[in-house]
């Protein structure tokens, strides 16, 4: 995760931090409201500062990488009476980082009938230990996202078998 | 207890009815409280596109007592660059009523997790489902080489193969 994110949340802690110090010198409120002020600010900042690790290691629908190497994936299927329209579950690393450690990102993407068979081939691959290099496709799916039921920007990708990094080609 | 976006957003609401109070009851000059608002608003903006980039990332707490392994990843320690080595893995809890997404999750390395999590890695790869669990190491210890380790709780982790659903054989009574 990059420093900058939370340098972002401790940007944010500052500003209302400064708010209530506004709050307490510059206005003519009563003691006991200025307070109430200081207990929800405080309380406030624990209660989100406890919440940020629980939004952590959940998938996110954003900022898959254009070229990554596929970790694990799961599909969640559409069920018939549609209530649950489906979704496909990324783990994947990104393949433009350089030299830097690379740490897997959980992604979710829309289910679509199409990626499902291309994510699922390129699962079989993964577990018979060829790594598999995916890539953002810019062509469109055969089938409309009507047919689909999701409302959200459908991603096509496609899958490649990746060279073994121990036999490097000659 | 887990509050997550509502809490932010619910402190996103403090701030703005602190800069509403200022706004109405101080006696700052305009051009302070339109320098305040200003601020504030940046303030939203550079939390709203921070938090879509700190998700997806793996997390190092609240690993599950009981999951469904769905992948693992594991770096070494590497001597040349000092990293001590980590393992990352996704997996769903199995507590009843938990949320069924695969959540991403992150521990240091050791000798120990790497040859579970290796073992249970080469059985996924044969469609074998595995259950993890979690159990506090009640062996004693020693202190810690590390201060900074001081009181934390080493834990042992297990994985078993879950047993798969198939279908009935034909030759099943009933």
């Amino acid at each position: 995760m990059n420093n900058a994110n939370f340098a972002a949340f401790v940007a944010a802690y500052a500003v209302i931090a400064l708010l209530l110090l506004n709050v307490l010198i510059f206005t003519r409120w009563m003691w006991w409201v200025k307070l109430a002020a200081v207990i929800l600010v405080a309380g406030l900042c624990t209660v989100t500062y406890r919440s940020i690790p629980d939004l952590l290691g959940w998938p996110t629908a954003r900022g898959l990488p254009a070229r990554f190497n596929l970790m694990g994936l799961q599909i969640v299927e559409p069920d018939k009476g549609g209530t649950t329209k489906g979704n496909i579950f990324l783990w994947v690393t990104d393949m433009n980082l350089d030299g830097s450690p690379r740490v897997p990102r959980a992604f979710v993407l829309p289910f679509h009938p199409e990626l499902q068979v291309k994510v699922a081939a390129a699962g079989t691959k993964l577990r018979k230990n060829l790594p598999q290099l995916g890539e953002i496709s810019t062509k469109p799916f055969e089938s409309t996202t009507a047919d689909v039921g999701h409302n959200s920007k459908m991603i096509n990708l496609d899958f490649f078998d990746l060279p073994d990094p121990l036999f490097p080609e000659r | 207890m887990n509050f997550g976006h509502g809490a932010i957003v619910s402190g996103f609401v403090v701030v703005l009815l602190l800069l509403l109070g200022l706004s109405l009851y101080s006696t700052w000059s305009l051009r302070k409280k339109i320098a305040g608002i200003l601020v504030v608003t940046l303030t939203y903006l550079l939390v709203y596109f921070s938090l879509p980039r700190m998700l997806g990332w793996p997390t190092d707490r609240q690993v599950p007592q009981r999951f469904n392994l769905v992948a693992v990843y594991i770096q070494e320690p590497n001597k040349a660059t000092g990293a001590a080595g980590d393992v990352f893995f996704w997996a769903t809890d199995l507590a009843p009523g938990a949320d069924l997404r695969p959540r991403a999750y992150h521990m240091p390395f050791k000798a120990s997790f790497k040859s579970v999590f290796q073992e249970a890695q080469g059985k996924l790869r044969q469609n074998i489902p595995q259950e993890g669990k979690i159990e506090l190491d009640d062996q004693e210890q020693g202190v810690p080489l590390d201060w900074s380790r001081l009181g934390q709780k080493s834990v042992k982790l297990k994985f078993k193969d879950i047993p798969v659903n198939l279908p009935p054989s034909k030759d099943a009574p009933g």
